[in-house]
């Protein structure tokens, strides 16, 4: 077993988490209200069963290679040219889902925080942050995942405690009440929430002891669920199913709704967008981070510093590309379902099935 | 070679400061109150139906809106003066929210802004045309910088003459209201409504209740009077005060306030310590039995000295009184809601819509009608549970 890595249990914990939390947990609730009404945090909870399903098929694809990079899983694999399609439809995947990401967060940093910086600034300047991280190795950015973690969740926690108070937790009834093709629907639509589940592919290699993958990973995604629940049910408590639905960024608007008898904080909004900003920066470095080292691969190149530098433009283009936030919605709500079930459900499955046939291959040659 | 780079960094941070539209903060008037009247040309208002989507509207632009802001003089602020400060005020005739913005900046001598506004008044005249009242809600709603905790009260008459006054304990309004807001935990009449719970219940089903305002212009006093009824986004009616913490009571929803019976001659006054509400819903054919069981608790205040209540069967006496008394002054409020108003402000069609969900797809559909013909019960339990220091 390859036992070479310089990950600890929790780097790779904190790592899983903050590469999946992004700017998708503005918009959950309400894209969730709108399809099946109360039960979203239903539907977060089916989306976690679903990713956990995904870790298993990824622990096996990785043990049965002996814990190699993903790159050269795929090209093993597939052979030399459709495993770099494979890998290149992989890393578009990921820069599309992290350049959408770039427009939302900009627009809610205008939105409610910086009125008159102009998107393309917030863009630059994000990008040029997130570049110097990912210019260090592997290890600079999980050492990064793993102080970013406490710095996300301990205030957000306090924050999700103020929300509580004067939520009415009875607006979750009635449970299951809508159709069976509205979860369905709502569970493509939130596949964005777990989008970043791939980042395994490149953790678990570095993992220094793969014994612990099992536990660690399990933990992520089950920490992850929690909190989307959590998010969710508030969110309803706080107003209603309808109004939720009808909120392009209901998280916000629960924050802001916050009211602290005796008024001794007011305005929490403007902490809590400066902690968003930690929460996209990590999904946002860590998706570059793997792109980049597809690409490298790809193209044989020397260094992901040179690799970086080809994907840095087409994150800026395609996170200014959508004319407007409607436009912007739908790439998301069309594309990047279609996205997530090719990269992380179809090439995995067949992925595995390719190396089951290799074995059985293997195994009736020897014989 | 150490100092080189320390320089490099400095001068890096001057750069890094990200402050795009620098506006200094007493260039800023702070709005802390809106008032919102019909304007001139509200008569106008069918004429706007006929103007196409793709007309220039600017030249014609019909005035259907006065919009009133008050903001604190803020040369009153300050170490040795005080933290509070009289109010100033400007008004426009304007065809939207954004567009009083547009022109009370044009008119003063620094920027308008609404982030931090405290109170929204609606003038009960605007409050008859549901199609403004939706416009103005929507930019409330679609705005992110708003305070979404800000209270809002109909008002009898022009909003302007509330802005102007000025009330016997506060400098200002805003303050004023407030602090009636915030004392509505001690007592049952005021029924504070925020912008956030308001645009959720209108996003429900167009219906809501807003405390409401009223200036007596002889004494010179305004005084919180009772509740404005919202049907469909317009005004229908008002319930007095006491009307009010009946309904408070019949919600649930009562943190504090006070009941009174007569006993023999003496007014004997309950004070309410905590409210327990049990709603049962029982289908009967296409409509439905509302089952409403309130329990107070609380305590007996003043009767008379010659009266003793130490006893257990007076003490059971007196709680039959209000038990009864109650029961029927909350029935009919209910049933006033219902019966006059077709208004459900005690949630009925959210208890349904929560707990009998095959229920509530039956009669969704003509719920109005079904809840106009249920029948609504209120039965009070009370429990005086002290009687003061003496028997």
């Amino acid at each position: 077993m390859n036992n070479s890595g310089f990950i600890g249990k929790y780097g790779f914990f904190s790592s899983i988490v903050v590469a999946i939390i992004g700017v998708g947990i503005f918009s959950l609730p309400g894209e969730l209200a709108k399809s099946v009404g109360n039960d979203g945090w239903l539907v977060s909870i089916l989306d976690g069963l679903i990713c956990l399903l995904l870790l298993y098929i990824i622990y096996k694809i990785m043990s049965k290679n002996n814990y190699d990079t993903f790159y050269n899983i795929l090209i093993r694999n597939f052979g030399k040219v459709i495993g770099k399609i494979v890998a290149f439809i992989f890393s578009i995947y990921l820069i599309i889902s992290i350049s959408t990401g770039m427009r939302v967060f900009s627009e809610v940093l205008k939105m409610y925080l910086l009125e008159k910086t102009p998107t393309e600034f917030i863009t630059l300047t994000m990008i040029l942050c997130g570049y110097y991280l990912i210019r260090g190795s592997l290890t600079n950015l999980v050492r990064f995942n793993e102080v970013a973690f406490w710095i996300m969740f301990i205030p957000i926690f306090i924050v999700l405690i103020f929300a509580a108070y004067d939520a009415d937790f009875s607006n979750v009834f009635p449970i299951l009440n809508s159709s069976p093709v509205n979860y369905f629907q709502a569970i493509s639509l939130s596949s964005f929430s777990f989008g970043g589940i791939g980042i395994i592919f490149l953790m678990l290699p570095a993992l220094k002891n793969k014994s612990d993958y099992k536990k660690s990973a399990i933990m992520a995604v089950t920490f992850i669920t929690i909190f989307y629940v959590v998010i969710n049910v508030l969110c309803i408590a706080s107003s209603s199913s309808p109004q939720v639905g009808k909120l392009l960024w209901p998280t916000i608007a629960m924050v802001k709704s916050i009211s602290i008898p005796g008024g001794f904080i007011e305005g929490l909004e403007g902490s809590v967008m400066a902690l968003w900003v930690i929460f996209y920066f990590t999904f946002f470095t860590n998706g570059l981070y793997f792109s980049s080292d597809l690409i490298k691969d790809i193209f044989g190149l020397e260094d992901i510093k040179i690799s970086s530098y080809l994907v840095i433009p087409f994150i800026y283009l395609i996170a200014l590309l959508p004319r407007d936030i409607g436009e912007l919605y739908g790439i998301i709500e069309g594309v990047f379902p279609i996205l997530f079930f090719t990269c992380l459900i179809f090439f995995p499955l067949i992925l595995l099935l390719i190396i089951k046939l290799k074995k059985k291959v293997a195994a009736t040659d020897e014989a | 070679m150490k100092h080189k780079k320390l320089l490099i960094l400095i001068f890096m941070s001057l750069l890094l400061t990200g402050c795009w539209d620098k506006l200094e903060i007493d260039q800023r008037s702070f709005i802390s109150t809106i008032g919102i009247d019909p304007g001139k040309e509200i008569d106008k208002l069918k004429d706007l139906k006929k103007i196409k989507p793709g007309d220039p509207f600017e030249e014609r632009a019909i005035d259907e809106l006065s919009v009133t802001f008050g903001f604190p003089d803020i040369s009153q602020l300050g170490q040795q003066k005080g933290n509070s400060a009289e109010d100033k005020y400007i008004t426009t005739q304007a065809y939207s929210i954004e567009d009083g913005i547009t022109k009370s900046t044009a008119m003063s001598s620094k920027s308008i802004f609404i982030a931090d506004c405290q109170l929204l008044l609606l003038s009960s005249d605007i409050l008859q045309y549901p199609q403004v009242v939706k416009q103005i809600l929507d930019y409330f709603q679609r705005q992110p910088r708003v305070n979404k905790n800000m209270y809002i009260l109909a008002v009898d008459g022009n909003t302007e003459d509330y802005i102007k006054f000025k009330p016997y304990m506060e400098k200002n309004i805003q303050d004023y209201i407030s602090g009636v807001m915030e004392n509505s935990e001690r007592t049952a009449t005021v029924l504070p409504v925020t912008l956030n719970e308001l645009l959720i219940l209108l996003n429900e089903n167009g219906n809501a209740i807003i405390p409401r305002l009223t200036l007596d212009k002889d004494r010179n006093e305004i005084k919180l009077n009772g509740i404005a009824i919202i049907k469909k986004f317009a005004l229908v009616g008002y319930l007095t005060p006491i009307e009010t913490s009946d309904l408070e009571i019949v919600r649930g929803k009562v943190k504090s306030g006070k009941k009174v019976i007569y006993l023999e001659g003496n007014p004997v006054d309950f004070v309410i310590e905590g409210t327990k509400r049990k709603m049962n819903i029982v289908e009967k054919d296409q409509n439905f039995i509302v089952n409403i069981d309130l329990k107070l608790e609380g305590e007996i205040r003043a009767i008379s000295l010659e009266k003793n209540l130490g006893q257990i069967s007076k003490l059971k006496e007196v709680d039959d009184a209000f038990n009864n008394a109650l029961s029927i002054e909350c029935t009919k409020i209910a049933t006033m809601m219902q019966k006059n108003f077709g208004v459900d402000a005690i949630e009925i069609r959210e208890n349904i819509e929560k707990y009998h969900p095959a229920f509530w797809k039956k009669i969704s559909k003509d719920w109005e009608e079904v809840y106009k013909n249920s029948v609504i019960n209120v039965n009070v339990d009370v429990k005086a549970r002290r009687i003061g220091v003496t028997q």
